[in-house]
């Protein structure tokens, strides 16, 4: 009886985050699957009559030009960014792990590129990629590694890696950061037995710092990965999706179907399509996870 | 029995999720019971979302104030909304219930609002009014939506070109008149850091925006965007770029950033329009610059800009109406386009007063008013739009020929047209 009562009451503790998590986070995302389902722009939002139209707004979506492109933009942005911030905050990491003098200082200095809103870097770094005066540009002519200045974010094919560029930049300190906690929570012992063994740094690093770190690569790669994936200011201050369509991603398509041609349904798939690939890799995520904890 | 009791949980948090969107059905509901109920009597409140910002904003309030305190029928109040938020802001308060009585929206949107049915037609009202022919055509045009009236315009602007007059003088150059003058002129005037000529082709509302004076110039229209006059008008831009008279990353440039770069001395010419004037005059105030038309191909072309009021459907439309008409007497659109140092939409305020003619810079832009075009006017000017961006960003990145790019434009336009 009393163990019955305690579950009881252990479930009306649950309560208040259950009806948090259906109110603020499922009404929306359920709210959004219908209105992909339903044919909605301006002249009918108001009215309750949306007729229900299947899959066309998918098939339409599939039919935009646009749509294949953003799909692809999107994944390499991510998967380049990701890449980069993982590698350069790793070796960020390994580097203030080394404890000199103003480590910890240093550490928290570079944090700074993380704590400034996204628009303004996004401002700033379109002001330095600029092709005349931008400082990249500059900076490359100066020490000879160019003869002409890159048109970072004007020409279709670079345009993309300018925003990466601008994009790895910010994530950096985040990866760095925890990345640097998973690297002093590793136990000492092991790589003291390791040293007794006659291993150096680098088979330290390969055979012991990686497997150990594993957990924590895996959820900064799963972070990363949300995060840069529906990426929205960075582009639509940096390019606006330009030139052509060359930096348009997933989220930028989805904001222009909606509020430029109000297209809410369009809006509404293209969204869709956006979190059932979060939501696929999410649970590729927990898959690995438990996997891990099993063995 | 957990699993009976998290069913309960789920059952429990669908009925109220379910008791949230019913009561916001209601909500509208009752809303507009009280409204119905209210236009029998006269409904006082007259809501106006605004954009204006700075000068603007401030004697828009103080004009509101005036309207309040001169009578007690209606009683007009403002809610500023963001001018990038306008149409998110309208399409949430359509879903919700919460529209104003009035919206000040950009005059390239009036249309496709029109069209959706958001707005009032107040044909018979502005007829009552007679007043309407005392506006430029232009402006007027854009409230217009199959032959009626969908709101009244405020305040208006076109594009026109900024030259650097000591940059002209040096070089021993006039300012160009066509476009042959002005390929031989920008590239005349680059050297260096200094690019000859900008417009800004990026890819937003601004770029289709821009082009759009050369399009108009050639004869062609968006309609024929794959005409020998828009191919033209095209070619002619991915020439500058090419020669390098026009720098390539103006793709990517937005009016202000051109702006900017016109005040450092970047720039010897701009297309640019009488908002960002003050601007200039603030971050270069030995900045010599005068303003003519756009360089021709056919005739002078210009493009309109500036905003609208219009009225919601089924509001409060006679209380609106007479702010509105209120508003827009000649001698206070005069005094209020004059104090903030824009152009009035009416040609009457304008001609009234010797301000705009005496202005050293706005009077460059009293002839390119006459000749200023609203684009479209389209309900699908969004889509249109997008593929003018598109071709435009196509040419000038030398992804396709201008020719191409065009056509490709072209059959977009004819998909979305019909």
């Amino acid at each position: 009886m009393k163990k019955l009562t305690s579950k009881w009451e252990g479930y009306l503790f649950v309560i208040p985050a259950i009806l948090f998590m259906l109110l603020l986070i499922g009404y929306p995302l359920i709210y959004n699957i219908v209105l992909s389902f339903q044919d909605v722009n301006l002249s009918n939002l108001a009215n309750d009559s949306n007729q229900f139209v299947g899959f066309e707004n998918y098939k339409e979506l599939a039919n935009e030009e646009a749509f294949g492109i953003s799909v692809k933009n999107t994944i390499i942005y991510t998967v380049g960014s990701v890449v980069f911030q993982i590698v350069i905050g790793f070796i960020l990491a390994l580097f203030f792990s080394m404890k000199f003098r103003l480590a910890d200082f240093l550490r928290g200095f570079i944090m700074i590129s993380w704590l400034i809103p996204l628009t303004i870097t996004a401002l700033l770094f379109k002001f330095m990629m600029s092709s005349g005066v931008g400082i990249f540009n500059q900076m490359l002519l100066s020490i000879g590694f160019i003869d002409d200045p890159i048109p970072w974010l004007s020409d279709p094919k670079i345009a993309l890696w300018g925003i990466i560029i601008a994009n790895i930049w910010v994530g950096i300190p985040f990866n760095m950061l925890l990345l640097s906690t998973g690297l002093s929570s590793l136990p000492e012992d092991v790589y003291e037995s390791a040293s007794l063994d006659g291993a150096n740094w680098f088979q330290k690093l390969i055979y012991i710092t990686l497997p150990l770190l594993r957990p924590v690569i895996l959820v900064v790669m799963m972070l990363g990965f949300i995060y840069t994936f529906k990426v929205f200011d960075l582009v639509f201050v940096m390019t606006g999706g330009g030139p052509i369509n060359s930096t348009e991603v997933l989220s930028t398509l989805a904001y222009r179907f909606s509020f430029n041609e109000f297209e809410f349904s369009l809006g509404a798939a293209a969204a869709n399509v956006l979190f059932l690939i979060l939501f696929v890799v999410s649970l590729i995520y927990l898959f690995i996870i438990r996997k891990d904890e099993e063995a | 029995m957990s699993k009976k009791f998290f069913g309960i949980v789920v059952l429990m948090a669908l009925l109220v999720l379910a008791a949230c969107s019913g009561e916001s059905v209601t909500d509208s509901d009752s809303d507009n019971n009280a409204s119905n109920n209210d236009e029998e009597e006269v409904q006082k409140d007259v809501t106006v979302w605004y954009y204006y910002t700075g000068k603007q904003e401030e004697l828009f309030l103080t004009a509101i104030d005036e309207y309040n305190g001169a009578q007690d029928v209606y009683e007009v109040k403002a809610e500023y909304v963001p001018f990038p938020d306008v149409k998110k802001q309208l399409s949430v308060g359509l879903a919700g219930g919460t529209l104003p009585d009035m919206v000040q929206m950009d005059v390239v949107d009036n249309a496709s609002f029109a069209a959706q049915g958001v707005l009032e037609d107040i044909t018979s009202l502005v007829e009552e009014w007679g007043e309407a022919d005392q506006f430029y055509e232009g402006p007027l045009k854009s409230v217009t939506y199959n032959d009626g009236y969908y709101g009244l315009p405020v305040g208006s602007n076109a594009l026109g070109l900024f030259y650097n007059v000591d940059m002209l003088e040096e070089a021993g150059v006039e300012p160009p008149t066509t476009w042959d003058e002005l390929l031989e002129t920008a590239e005349t005037l680059t050297s260096g850091d200094t690019k000859g000529f900008a417009i800004s082709a990026v890819k937003s509302e601004e770029g289709a925006f821009q082009y759009y004076p050369f399009l108009r110039s050639s004869g062609a229209e968006y309609t024929d965007l794959d005409s020998e006059g828009a191919i033209g008008s095209l070619s002619l831009l991915t020439q500058l770029v090419e020669e390098g008279s026009m720098g390539a990353d103006v793709v990517n440039a937005t009016q202000d950033d051109l702006a900017r770069q016109f005040a450092q001395g970047k720039l010897a010419m701009m297309v640019n329009g009488p908002w960002n004037i003050e601007r200039l005059k603030s971050e270069n105030p030995d900045l010599n610059f005068a303003i003519t038309q756009i360089p021709k191909d056919e005739e002078y072309a210009s493009v309109l800009g500036g905003e609208n009021l219009a009225i919601i459907k089924d509001s409060n439309v006679s209380g609106a109406f007479d702010f509105l008409t209120w508003f827009l007497e000649t001698e206070r659109t005069e005094k209020f386009s004059a104090e903030t140092g824009v152009f009035p939409a009416r040609k009457d305020a304008l001609e009234n007063s010797d301000f705009w003619t005496n202005d050293e810079h706005l009077r460059g832009f009293v002839p390119i008013m006459d000749v200023a075009d609203p684009r479209g006017p389209s309900p699908e000017w969004p889509e249109i739009s997008d593929a003018i961006q598109i071709a435009l960003q196509e040419a000038l990145t030398g992804t396709k020929s201008p020719k191409e790019a065009l056509q490709g434009a072209a059959e977009k336009v004819d998909e979305i047209l019909n």
